[in-house]
């Protein structure tokens, strides 16, 4: 694999992590109803960008380089299972991602200091973010399995 | 950020996810769809990713600019139905992609 596919994929695995803590901050912000906006917006707004950040670095390594090296050799290992099921579901699953965080990110800028946000927004948004960091960490997994697949 | 643009952005979200299932799905059982994605975008999966942020960005502009009733219950209301609609998304996904392994097992 050359430099710049591996690159390619530790960007995506790195900035993907990333995007859990950020996620996962968030939703334990939104979880103990602690009122710091900062780190709220800081949370959000980190997600969304690493979230694209992954999203761009990997679609370059998923284009380029898995399709034409690594599919078949998971098709012809033990675990056809991890590309036909785990990868094809991750691969579209992840596109939900961007526009999730991107959202979050819209509604928390309205936040200010000292204004009363209606507990049934941030009920709306805790579910939004249960479901987000849910599926970032889903995706971790599916990433996990993928490589532990490549087995000639 | 106007309660209008979160709006339009959860619409956006919404259809862009809606239509990544479909045209996924679709593009599994009716071969022309993913080879007109195919020959479109060079690879299926770009044609989706280009296809899915057009549909957001393009709703997101549209409905910014329509008198749309701004209320924070109409908001939670949307995001509910964002997050359902993406854990639809996974499971729908997930399944097909199950089902479709296991009947060429």
């Amino acid at each position: 694999m050359s430099v710049i596919f591996q690159s390619a994929l530790l960007l995506h695995i790195i900035l993907g992590i990333l995007a859990m803590v950020a996620s996962v901050t968030l939703w334990m912000v939104f979880l103990k109803r602690i009122q710091n906006f900062r780190l709220i917006k800081f949370s959000a707004g980190a997600t969304f960008f690493l979230l694209l950040g992954s999203w761009i670095s990997g679609g370059y390594y998923y284009l380029y380089y898995y399709g034409a090296s690594v599919r078949s050799v998971i098709l012809s290992g033990p675990y056809p299972w991890a590309h036909k099921i785990v990868m094809e579901a991750k691969e579209h699953i992840f596109l939900f991602l961007p526009f999730l965080a991107a959202v979050v990110f819209f509604a928390v800028l309205r936040f200010r200091e000292g204004e009363a946000i209606s507990p049934v927004l941030l009920r709306g948004l805790a579910i939004l973010i249960t479901a987000m960091t849910t599926l970032i960490v889903l995706m971790a997994l599916g990433g996990i399995a993928i490589s532990g697949a490549v087995r000639p | 950020m106007k309660q209008n643009t979160i709006i339009a952005s959860c619409i956006g979200a919404i259809a862009a996810i809606i239509l990544t299932v479909a045209i996924t799905i679709g593009g599994e059982l009716y071969a022309p769809l993913k080879d007109w994605l195919k020959t479109t975008f060079t690879h299926h999966w770009l044609g989706k990713s280009v296809i899915s942020v057009a549909v957001f960005a393009v709703i997101l502009f549209i409905t910014k600019f329509l008198p749309v009733p701004e209320s924070e219950e109409r908001i939670a209301r949307l995001i509910s139905i964002l997050a359902l609609v993406a854990i639809l998304g996974t499971f729908s996904l997930i399944g097909f992609y199950t089902y479709e392994y296991l009947i060429y097992l």
